[in-house]
């Protein structure tokens, strides 16, 4: 199994999301290019928060590494303890 | 002169075991204290040195066996206690103390070893603030090493979920405490390490995460070879041992400190609900300036069509007048109809962004008023009595006249 490099996808956009708010709040811009700027704003925007609602984690386990040298990974089976576990939000009660 | 007949000399050699024997007979083994010089670790492995008071000196060896075991570094002038027997070393007539433990004075010998060898890497730069590598704003794929069935894995999967569900999750699971789990964590991290550099499980982060526990089970974090492991990785690394009075060695090398294995999560990602929050004011400040950009376009073609107005008394002039007022009229429709048309794609296909769009407000129950020219109706004494508004609802439209106009004022 290839592992493909996880895609910066959200990072990417949204530098590139406030580079269109900087340019459009310089007001240097030109109304036809404020305008197009504002569509792929708008665009950029949607992507990154349907990226942020949509997203379920992926955990996995490494068990090692097999013979041609790619990770060796399985479902990580320890979630239904995480959801037993009745811990306070952010906490850590050690 | 022959030596009387009733006299039979020994051998050297012969004194020398006999001395040796009483030696090893009186002095078996027992503790001295004193001071170490002429300290020498020999290539047979072999430690020499010299024990001393103000009084006397004492010659010591410790057999590579023992000198292997030893926990810390001697130097000369410690103050130290010794354990061991008094021998002799035949081939040259020397008595030594044969050395099978030694202690430093003052403080243990493990705290002794932590402390030079954070001394060691120290010098070698390890903790240097310059090799720090900085770790990502939004990591796309996390490894964590820590217990497969502790507290640390369960508390640090629970708040991603939470917190940060974008993050990819690789568990490797190791040792972290008892015997074996220094190893253990090493072969993790240059596993992951490598994987990393292959291309074929590229990471953003390394957690190495354990619950609290006593002193004692940090020893691995203490160790030389963790140190290395976590200096030489290709990935950044948090660690998260959780023990907050004592920092240990792989603290101070690690790219970040965290006290507990879930402050190493909050430290590193970000929190979801707050980054769409964040996102909405995006949407909002980008709304704001556009409109901003078109209000200023407004302006200048109002600017333009007054400086022509004085112009009147050329004809050529008055027609340059009119094409401008039309190119003027035709631009703000466009301007207009342009931003409309965005908000009411926004509205039909992004219900996620409800308070981006105007027209969503719509839904909420509220209506947009406008005057036949297009104009938004804001305050009553916008609109005169029996002119005629379009009302637009969340579907549809209204035209009504107005009746009457209240200023709020009289209200």
């Amino acid at each position: 199994m290839t592992e493909p490099t996880p895609a910066p996808r959200f990072e990417t956009a949204l530098a590139e999301l406030d580079k269109i708010l900087r340019d459009l709040e310089d007001g240097t811009t030109t109304l036809e290019e404020a305008l197009a700027r504002y569509e792929r704003g708008v665009g950029l925007l949607k992507q990154c928060y349907g990226q942020l609602r949509d997203a379920e984690q992926r955990i996995r386990q490494l068990s090692g590494v097999t013979e041609d040298g790619k990770p060796d990974l399985k479902p990580f089976e320890h979630t239904a303890s995480v959801e037993k576990a009745k811990r306070p939000k952010g906490g850590n009660g050690y | 002169m022959p030596l009387p007949a009733n006299v039979t000399p020994i051998t050297v050699s012969a004194l020398t075991t006999r001395i040796r024997l009483r030696l090893e007979e009186h002095f078996p083994g027992g503790w001295v204290t004193g001071e170490i010089s002429n300290f020498v670790r020999a290539t047979s492995g072999h430690v020499y040195f010299t024990l001393k008071d103000a009084k006397a000196t004492l010659r010591c060896m410790m057999p590579r066996g023992f000198a292997l075991r030893l926990k810390f570094d001697p130097r000369d002038g410690m103050e130290v206690f010794a354990q061991g027997g008094v021998t002799v070393y035949e081939p040259r007539g020397d008595y030594q103390l044969q050395v099978q433990e030694l202690q430093p004075k003052g403080v243990g010998a493990a705290e002794l070893a932590l402390r030079q060898l954070k001394e060691k890497l120290l010098q070698k730069g390890y903790f240097d603030p310059k090799h720090k590598r900085a770790l990502p704003k939004y990591p796309r794929r996390l490894a964590l090493i820590a217990s497969p069935t502790g507290a640390a894995i369960r508390d640090m999967l629970q708040i991603l979920t939470t917190r940060w569900p974008l993050a990819d999750v690789i568990v490797k699971p190791s040792r972290v405490q008892g015997d074996g789990a220094a190893q253990d964590i090493v072969a993790s991290l240059r596993m992951l390490s490598r994987l990393h550099e292959e291309r074929t499980l590229p990471l953003h982060a390394i957690v190495l995460g354990r619950g609290g526990g006593s002193s004692e089970d940090l020893a691995a974090f203490n160790e030389e070879i963790v140190a290395d492991a976590i200096y030489e990785c290709a990935v950044p690394v948090v660690s998260a041992v959780g023990h907050e009075v004592d920092v240990s060695v792989a603290d101070l090398v690690a790219d970040l400190r965290a006290l507990t294995p879930s402050q190493a999560i909050i430290a590193l990602c970000p929190d979801r609900d707050e980054m769409m929050d964040d996102l909405l004011e995006r949407g909002d400040r980008l709304r704001e300036a556009v409109e901003h950009r078109i209000e200023l376009a407004r302006q200048r073609v109002d600017r333009l069509a007054d400086r022509s107005a004085l112009r009147r008394p050329l004809e050529r002039i008055r027609d340059l007048e009119q094409r401008l007022d039309e190119t003027a009229v035709r631009m703000l429709r466009a301007a207009k109809s342009c931003v409309q048309r965005q908000h009411d794609r926004l509205a039909a296909t992004a219900d996620q962004l409800v308070s981006l769009s105007p027209l969503n407000v719509l839904k909420r129950g509220y209506t947009l008023t406008q005057r036949g020219d297009g104009t938004v109706v804001r305050d009553s004494t916008d609109v005169k009595p029996g002119e005629v508004i379009v009302t637009r609802l969340r579907s549809g439209e209204l035209m009504s006249r107005v009746l009457g106009v209240t200023p709020k004022e009289a209200q």
